[in-house]
């Protein structure tokens, strides 16, 4: 089997949506997506609070700086067909050895309940099973964010366990993570899943 | 949490745990002879001398990288090198570190040599580098290993499926333990009650030198 790659510059399109690669132009239309504080509530990296212009660039340049050491591949959710800016999805800890991926996402709360998290996890997982080649996504949450917890199991990835306060978050707290994961065998039934829930049309787009 | 990058001698009652060098490989070679002893590890010291070596410089690239610190496992009652042992997966950010890569001559399987090599590496994680937490992690297939883990008072947090891929091509899945440092206290006291049992090195029949004179030191 070849190694798995995750290298920039990838670009993956849906019908709602299209994952172009992060760049530092797009701050101005992230921070907007990122306005309501409770997007940053629960993550490990990030202001914690809706992020000023500046703050955005250098989250931006921290995801990019990982970028380039090859541990992480990071996405721009671009809304279709305005091209507005929604959130931010990556590949992270990528682990060549071992044919794995972790798979984290933050999205505006506008579109919390809509089609966008299924039709972006669908684009990713599709690329990291079926081009990559990998033999297992992970998935993690904070064990207090029951929304993202949800959203987890509705895909059909297996909890695995915690790990108990292992991610020191913003230099205050110390979170415990779920663990959820799936595996190469799983993908086809997490695959139709997925297709399924994008099969019914959405705030008057035609399905995908 | 700043260092964990000096290399150091945490020093017990059986055991002293020393910096690993290259120079060990003659001396550990001879404490790996039993194949049984690398058959569940992803990497060990393997069967001959070159993958002895091949293992103790992976180990060494990795502590120079500020990942791994790593230790010779080291008989205080005839000062014979007998295992290894090791900080990997050091988490600055997090304040956390794992303990593991650990292998051990076999004849000192089911002694206190290896609890001790535990109480000595979680006194130097929780009370000099004072970090947050510590995991343990093993093959799910490796029972021996999980029931050893739980006796130190760790706790089984997580079963992470076909996580790492092993050189035969299959992949295995990994339980992890965690120790937080709220916990440390109670781990340590079982730790040092455990080790408060007699016990003589050589009623295993693994010390070389002369015996009387050596047993009676190492129990000082």
């Amino acid at each position: 089997m070849t190694d798995i790659q995750f290298r920039p510059p990838v670009t993956l399109k849906g019908r709602y949506l299209e994952l172009v690669p992060l760049e530092r132009t797009h701050a101005a239309g992230l921070a907007e997506a990122g306005r309501d504080p409770e997007v940053w509530r629960y993550l490990r990296i990030g202001p914690g609070h809706p992020p000023s212009l500046a703050e955005m660039e250098s989250f931006i340049d921290q995801l990019l700086a990982f970028q380039a050491a090859g541990e992480l591949l990071a996405f721009t959710m671009v809304l279709l067909p305005e091209r507005s800016l929604v959130g931010i999805i990556r590949f992270l800890d990528i682990d060549r050895p071992n044919q794995k991926v972790e798979l984290g996402t933050w999205l505006d709360s506008k579109y919390w309940g809509s089609p966008l998290n299924a039709q972006a996890k669908l684009l990713m997982l599709r690329y990291a099973f079926e081009v990559e080649g990998v033999h297992r996504v992970q998935l993690k949450t904070d064990s207090r964010n029951l929304r993202s917890q949800k959203a987890i199991e509705r895909l059909g990835a297996k909890p695995e366990g915690m790990l108990r306060e292992a991610h020191l978050v913003r230099n205050d707290y110390f979170r415990t993570s779920f663990y959820y994961s799936i595996l190469a065998g799983e993908w086809p039934s997490v695959k139709r899943r997925l297709e399924e829930r994008l099969s019914v049309p959405w705030a008057g787009r035609a399905p995908s | 949490m700043e260092s964990f990058r000096t290399p150091v001698t945490l020093t017990g009652r059986w055991i002293r745990l020393v910096p690993l060098v290259p120079e060990h490989a003659t001396a550990l070679r001879a404490a790996a002879r039993d194949p049984e002893i690398g058959r569940l590890m992803l990497r060990g010291p393997g069967t001959t001398m070159d993958d002895l070596k091949e293992f103790i410089s992976l180990v060494l690239e990795g502590q120079k990288a500020g990942t791994d610190l790593a230790f010779t496992t080291v008989l205080r009652a005839d000062n014979r090198p007998v295992g290894m042992t090791r900080f990997l997966n050091i988490e600055r950010e997090n304040h956390a570190v794992e303990i593991g890569g650990t292998w051990l001559d076999s004849a000192l399987w089911r002694t206190p040599v290896n609890t001790e090599s535990k109480y000595l590496l979680l006194r130097h994680a929780f009370e000099v580098e004072n970090v947050h937490r510590v995991s343990i992690q093993t093959d799910l297939r490796n029972e021996r290993a999980q029931k050893a883990i739980a006796r130190l008072g760790a706790v089984r947090e997580a079963v992470f499926r076909d996580d790492k891929l092993l050189k035969d091509g299959t992949f295995r899945t990994s339980v992890v333990y965690g120790i937080l440092v709220s916990e440390w206290p109670r781990v340590k006291g079982g730790l040092e009650a455990m080790l408060a049992r007699p016990w003589s090195p050589a009623e295993n029949g693994t010390l070389r030198t002369e015996r009387g004179v050596r047993a009676s030191e190492g129990r000082e």
